[in-house]
């Protein structure tokens, strides 16, 4: 036994030398194996057009949802991944055997379409989604490391005859957003980031005869006429095809669009002419109430809705007229120029400046992108946009018009939308007192303020606003 | 007998005269006060900025007057200050805010604020727009030239929406509302 021990500080026997070398490598392959068997790597995607990272599993590209939060919204809830996203809903099990998730193995849906198809799975505690069943639910092309949108493109306009009401389809490759108004009996659908060829359709539908698509900048713009007393009604259908937005127009369908809406289709002017008592012999004394008298009666012959603060020589109380103010849509004060000692004539149109009186309109200001608000009260712009068409058309009469911001005006600062005081000249003037005396010259200026109105009301309506 | 001129005698008549002299000086009425000699004691120059239209009624013109205050009191400063707006410009170029004659409006003062009572006969003014404008910015800039933050507008002592249909009088005035077209 002493004689087969081995000695210490002798070489060690030729056995124990390579079971230690089988040991270092069954290590090394135990580790290789390891990390074979985590069959992850890091990758760039680029995701509609935008680089982002994504991870590879076992063969297959997965994207975290901070990085799909650009493109879609993802939840989870019991154990499954609900994605929602261009018109889409996807619903997608979490499996945490990664290698398994990446097979067909389960069963995933995509809208109303179940399908086996690699789904989500989790690294850790953040959850991954497979890119390709996603590009397959929302309709999106990919390739590994390129996950991009088709842009959207309107494809087909068809349309059916119906008894209560005629139905119009809109085919698209894929889903958008569609925003509707409905101005002045024309329904305006605008197929948001789409293109389209601008063209005309005609149907055979008793209430929708023709159909117009615009291309836009937005957007594809499709037009079409709805009668008094009928109604509508818009949808969309997404399927992994593309989508399709139909839109139903007829008297079988109410029309319960918001009031706010229905003031759209029929917007209010109010002109308020000041009293003044006038020390010229020259100026008829109620020459404002004469050339708002002129200005309504034009405007209400073509179909606009006009009110007059007053009509007889009375003034009305400030509060009567804050709220005419308000209710407005274009609301425009006629005055005369007056001071002591005063070496001033001709038109001046003063615009309102500042801050409104009401903290709400202000507040409606501020967010003019939000949906609607653009309907509910407009900025600075409007008034200078109704200024500038009356300064216009006052030109073309030979009257060069002087304009003049100014704040803390009561009735101008009460009128949401646009507003302007129109000084039709200064009692004091000789040269004022002769114009305003002759009567054809007062028509030119109510004729003037009608076409400006009547302008800027129509140019607002085309494009969609109030 | 003893001697009617004693001692005792003298010294006692000496003192009963004293006594009779001391009781009529007290019965005496007092001496009427003069009254003070009335000055107008106090009274100094002041120089103030005020502020008229230009004959246009579009910009401001600036013109420095003297008034006269009793103390160096901000109110009294400033109220004498829009007497003087009321009185008009001194020197050519520039147009009063309200008729030569006028009520002279009333100022106060808490902390940075002003407040100005318009007399009621300011409503009945025959104003348009600028005009309104001018008179109401031409008294604003002439108060807040010197000193504080802004300047409330009463009509008669009450608030009011507007002053002749076209300003705005809900909040006060500062210098902001009223600068330079």
């Amino acid at each position: 036994m002493r004689a087969n021990a081995p000695k210490f500080g002798g070489r060690w026997p030729r056995r124990s030398h390579t079971s230690g070398l089988l040991s270092l490598l069954t290590g090394a392959g135990l580790l290789w194996a390891g990390l074979a068997g985590a069959q992850y790597v890091y990758s760039q995607l680029n995701l509609a057009g935008s680089s982002a990272q994504s991870v590879q599993l076992y063969g297959a590209e997965y994207a975290g949802t901070g990085t799909l939060s650009r493109l879609v919204q993802v939840s989870e809830s019991d154990g499954v991944a609900r994605i929602d996203g261009l018109g889409h809903v996807l619903l997608l099990p979490i499996d945490d055997d990664q290698q398994r998730a990446t097979t067909d193995f389960n069963t995933v849906q995509l809208d109303a379409l179940r399908l086996k198809a690699a789904t989500a799975t989790r690294q850790g505690d953040k959850l991954l989604i497979p890119l390709s069943t996603l590009a397959r639910g929302l309709g999106a092309q990919y390739a590994p490391g390129q996950f991009s949108l088709a842009q959207p493109a309107l494809s087909g306009v068809s349309s059916l005859a119906g008894k209560e009401s005629d139905r119009v389809v809109l085919t698209l490759n894929r889903n958008v957003t569609v925003r509707e108004e409905l101005v002045g009996g024309t329904l305006r659908l605008t197929l948001v980031s789409a293109s389209a060829a601008t063209r005309n359709y005609t149907t055979r539908g008793a209430f929708v005869p023709r159909v117009q698509v615009t291309a836009a900048t937005g957007g594809a713009r499709v037009s079409l006429p709805v009668a008094p007393g009928s109604g509508y009604r818009v949808f969309t259908v997404n399927d992994a095809s593309g989508s399709r937005v139909v839109l139903d127009v007829g008297p079988g369908i109410p029309l319960d669009v918001p009031a706010l809406l229905l003031q759209v289709r029929k917007p209010l002017i109010v002109l308020d002419p000041a009293s003044v008592s006038t020390d010229g012999p020259g100026v008829n004394s109620d020459v404002t109430l004469e050339v708002a008298r002129s200005a309504a009666e034009l405007l209400s012959k073509a179909g606009w809705q006009v009110r007059l603060t007053r009509d007889t020589a009375s003034q009305p109380e400030v509060a009567a007229r804050e709220d005419l103010a308000r209710q407005s849509d274009v609301f425009v004060s006629l005055d005369l120029g007056r001071f002591p000692g005063i070496e001033r004539s001709g038109v001046t149109l003063y615009e309102f400046a500042g801050q409104a009186p009401d903290q709400i309109i202000n507040a409606y200001r501020q967010a003019q992108s939000a949906p609607l608000v653009g309907q509910v009260v407009s900025d600075a712009s409007s008034s200078r946009a109704l200024s500038n068409l009356l300064r216009g058309e006052l030109k073309q009469d030979g009257l060069t018009a002087m304009q003049q911001p100014q704040s803390r005006l009561l009735l101008l600062g009460e009128a949401p939308k646009a507003a302007l005081l129109l000084e039709l000249g200064w009692t004091q003037s000789q040269a004022d007192q002769q114009r305003l005396a002759d009567s054809a010259k007062t028509t030119q200026m109510a004729s003037a303020l009608a076409r400006a109105v009547a302008t800027y009301l129509s140019a607002r309506a085309n494009a969609g606003q109030s | 007998m003893r001697p009617v001129f004693s001692l005792f005698n003298v010294l006692a008549l000496v003192l009963l005269g004293l006594s009779l002299l001391a009781f009529r000086v007290v019965q005496e009425p007092p001496a009427t006060p003069k009254a003070p000699r009335l000055e107008l004691a106090g009274q100094q120059d002041v120089n103030v900025t005020l502020f008229f239209s230009d004959p246009q009624v579009r910009g401001f013109v600036r013109q420095v007057q003297a008034v006269q205050v009793t103390e160096n009191d901000p109110v009294k400063l400033a109220q004498a200050a829009v007497k003087g707006w009321v009185s008009g410009p001194a020197k050519s170029g520039a147009l009063a805010a309200v008729p030569k004659g006028s009520a002279v409006p009333t100022v106060m003062l808490r902390g940075d604020h002003f407040v100005v009572d318009l007399p009621s006969s300011y409503a009945a003014l025959n104003y348009g727009v600028a005009g309104e404008r001018m008179l109401l910015c031409s008294l604003t800039r002439t108060l807040l030239e010197e000193r504080g933050k802004d300047v409330m507008f009463l009509v008669g002592g009450k608030n009011v929406d507007t002053l002749l249909g076209h300003a705005d009088l809900h909040a006060p005035y500062v210098r902001e509302d009223c600068a330079d077209e």
